[in-house]
């Protein structure tokens, strides 16, 4: 019997079949378990950056539009519903502006924060004159509680008002929350 | 006889280049939710620095307090967040006042800070 070890081709022995399917497992069970991970938390930090994005924008947007407001609003009759000044609803008279910012004598736009379920908006009506963009604009979908606080038991005095927002998403199992609060004061009041 | 010879050079290439790349995308999902973190810290403390200015120009120039540290119901979701607050004589009737968040991001190896400064006159401005 002529043995010539070049050519050798012989089966796997049991022990390294084992090895081999033991070493396959580990590595597969590692690889899912990153990959779940990976996917988990990129799912995670997704929720986080949108949620406090949309905190952010809302604060900004109350912001941008209280600061050059005249006067917050008891009520005020939109195209689509009456929309009265609450706890969860602002209501603003803002004067409206020329392309090139003045101020057109007169002439006043009309906006209004306001949540329905989770989904905050903002709702701004102009004046024919006026520069700004009218429109619905959705500011969150992730909201928790909106609340506006005036420093005036009458309304329509306010010259502060503080808007607190509170959000809450759902990444996974996880809950993550944001809070923002912060008070304006109208500069045209 | 046994015939028992060595992993092949490509062999140990492609392993190294696996396992490489499995520790880069590793290292990667770290430094990202150190980022996001700092990101979502920064957003709350700029929301913090733009209420206490807005505060103090309410109050008005004679009302501005002298130069320490000021609160907010927000600073407890930054982690070990401090705040400072400069006031300093712009002019003789202009204070400039500079509020600033300091903290410390988990994981970051660095302080981070969100500074706004703004001028208050005596007389008209807000």
């Amino acid at each position: 019997m002529t043995h010539t070890p070049k050519k050798t081709s012989h089966a796997f022995t049991l022990i390294e079949t084992v090895i081999v399917i033991g070493i396959g497992t580990i590595m597969f069970i590692i690889l899912s378990a990153l990959i779940y991970n990976f996917h988990k938390t990129s799912e995670y930090q997704q929720t986080i950056l949108q949620s406090s994005g949309s905190a952010s924008a809302i604060v900004k947007e109350v912001e941008a539009l209280t600061l050059p407001a005249s006067a917050v609003l008891q009520t005020h009759i939109f195209s689509d519903a009456t929309r009265t000044s609450t706890t969860t609803t602002l209501v603003l008279e803002i004067p409206s502006i020329d392309s090139s910012g003045n101020i057109v004598p007169n002439a006043y736009d009309y906006a209004a924060f306001y949540t329905t379920g989770t989904e905050a908006y903002r709702l701004l009506e102009t004046h024919a004159a006026s520069h700004r963009t009218p429109g619905r604009k959705k500011l969150s979908s992730t909201v928790s509680s909106l609340t506006f606080s005036y420093n005036n038991t009458d309304v329509t005095q306010t010259s502060i008002v503080t808007v607190d927002a509170r959000m809450q998403a759902q990444a996974k199992q996880e809950l993550i929350y944001d809070h923002r609060q912060q008070q304006i004061r109208l500069r045209n009041h | 006889m046994r015939l028992s010879r060595g992993f092949s050079l490509i062999e140990v290439t492609i392993t190294i280049f696996v396992v490489g790349v499995l520790l880069l995308l590793f290292q990667a999902v770290l430094q990202t939710s150190v980022l996001v973190r700092t990101t979502k810290s920064q957003g709350i403390a700029l929301t913090i620095v733009r209420n206490e200015l807005e505060l103090l120009r309410a109050g008005g120039y004679a009302a501005v307090p002298p130069s320490g540290s000021f609160s907010n119901s927000l600073l407890s979701s930054i982690p070990s967040a401090t705040t400072t607050l400069t006031v300093s004589d712009y002019n003789s009737s202009t204070k400039q006042v500079t509020a600033k968040v300091i903290w410390t991001e988990t994981g970051a190896p660095t302080l981070s800070t969100v500074s706004l400064s703004t001028l208050i006159t005596q007389t008209g401005g807000l």
